[in-house]
């Protein structure tokens, strides 16, 4: 291969969110981004219920907001993946020779790159078509691998935002059952604006009170559950026991019927 | 006093001899210099042959094929870089939990 005598500056996978944030991406790193976002949604929304968090009320009501950030920054990731791997489907779509493409995308590097690849390897062709189609179908192969992740990674991604955005609205509300007894944590919550993250399926117009209620609902019935397992697990654990001994018996029966058998056999003879 | 000469008579063979003397010193001549020009042509087309300026496609393609391999050298880098590279977090105010999943400049 002959030595690049170009000023091709080197391409990075990097997308920005509207947050300013510059990531370098790879072939999984959005679902692992929404599952922390998720992971840390439910912890927190887990300590809030349990009160087990250092602070009261109004750290409750901190935390939630950070966990609303934390997924909206996740969400955003995730948008800005979505759009870098557009982008990346229309590098293929170029090398591939389709016959449009998206001009607005024209400013990516990468989508400059392979239009100038393209237009090289196509007037090579005549000259040497077989060069010049083993040139296009290297980029595409990589180009195409690569999309394809991307494409992975976001479908996995998208699956898990929901239940991520589940467990957000479900540590607001946590929070904001715990303004029943807080009114700083009340009035914290109203200026975080959290109000637009409370669960989905809460009747609108509700009160810290009842939002109380509910959670303490929630968390009963979570820990009846846990107990409920809990308590199947030691009579599963006690039935396998059983079924063990029982095995035991039988085989010592077995052993000692086979044994009379053979002293009755020597008996005989 | 001037003597005046009298006028030289030629006869017709005598010109007609003159007259193709005249033409073949001409055609000569004429030779000569299509001789000097033919030289002087070749040797511009040798000069030219030496230079790159003279195989302007020659020149195209060489500059083609190397802007195809440099392209291609950063695309497939690019696409690799993607999929065995960790991914970095490389400027803006991000989160301790996004910190945590992809630490600063890459693990």
């Amino acid at each position: 291969m002959p030595k690049p005598s170009f000023p091709i500056p080197k391409l990075l996978p990097t997308v920005k969110t509207v947050s300013g944030v510059t990531v370098k991406l790879s072939a999984s790193v959005i679902q692992h981004v929404v599952r922390n976002a998720r992971d840390h949604a439910a912890e927190t929304a887990r300590a809030i219920e349990d009160k087990s968090l250092v602070g009261g009320p109004p750290e409750y009501v901190k935390a939630a907001k950070e966990a609303v950030k934390i997924h909206r920054e996740a969400k955003e990731l995730f948008e800005a993946a979505k759009h870098h791997r557009d982008i990346l489907a229309g590098a293929v779509g170029i090398m591939e020779g389709a016959p449009t493409y998206d001009a607005a995308s024209l400013y990516h590097p990468v989508v400059a790159l392979a239009l100038d690849a393209k237009a090289a390897a196509d007037s090579l062709a005549e000259i040497d078509p077989e060069a010049s189609l083993a040139d296009l179908r290297d980029v595409t192969e990589a180009l195409t691998a690569a999309l394809d992740q991307l494409t992975a990674d976001c479908a996995t991604a998208k699956c898990r935002l929901p239940s991520a955005e589940t467990e957000v609205r479900r540590c607001v509300g946590a929070a904001y059952a715990s303004c029943a007894e807080s009114s700083a944590a009340f009035t914290l919550f109203k200026q975080h604006r959290l109000a637009e993250f409370l669960p989905v399926a809460w009747p609108s117009g509700m009160t810290p009170m009842g939002a109380a209620k509910l959670v303490e609902d929630t968390v009963k019935q979570r820990r009846f559950g846990a107990s409920a397992t809990k308590r199947r697990s030691k009579t599963e654990k006690a039935l396998i026991a059983a079924r063990a001994k029982d095995s035991a018996l039988d085989r010592a029966n077995d052993d000692a019927v086979a044994a009379l058998m053979a002293a009755q056999a020597e008996g005989e003879v | 006093m001037t003597v005046q000469q009298p006028m030289r008579q030629f006869s017709q063979q005598q010109l007609i001899e003159a007259i193709t003397r005249a033409m073949k010193m001409d055609r000569d001549d004429r030779d000569q210099q299509d001789k000097a020009l033919q030289g002087q042509i070749d040797s511009l087309r040798d000069v030219l042959a030496g230079l790159d300026v003279a195989k302007p496609d020659a020149l195209y393609r060489s500059a083609t094929a190397k802007r195809l391999a440099a392209t291609k050298t950063a695309l497939i880098a690019y696409a690799v870089d993607f999929q065995n590279h960790k991914p970095a977090i490389m400027a803006g105010p991000a989160s301790p939990v996004l910190r945590k999943a992809i630490p600063a400049g890459g693990a």
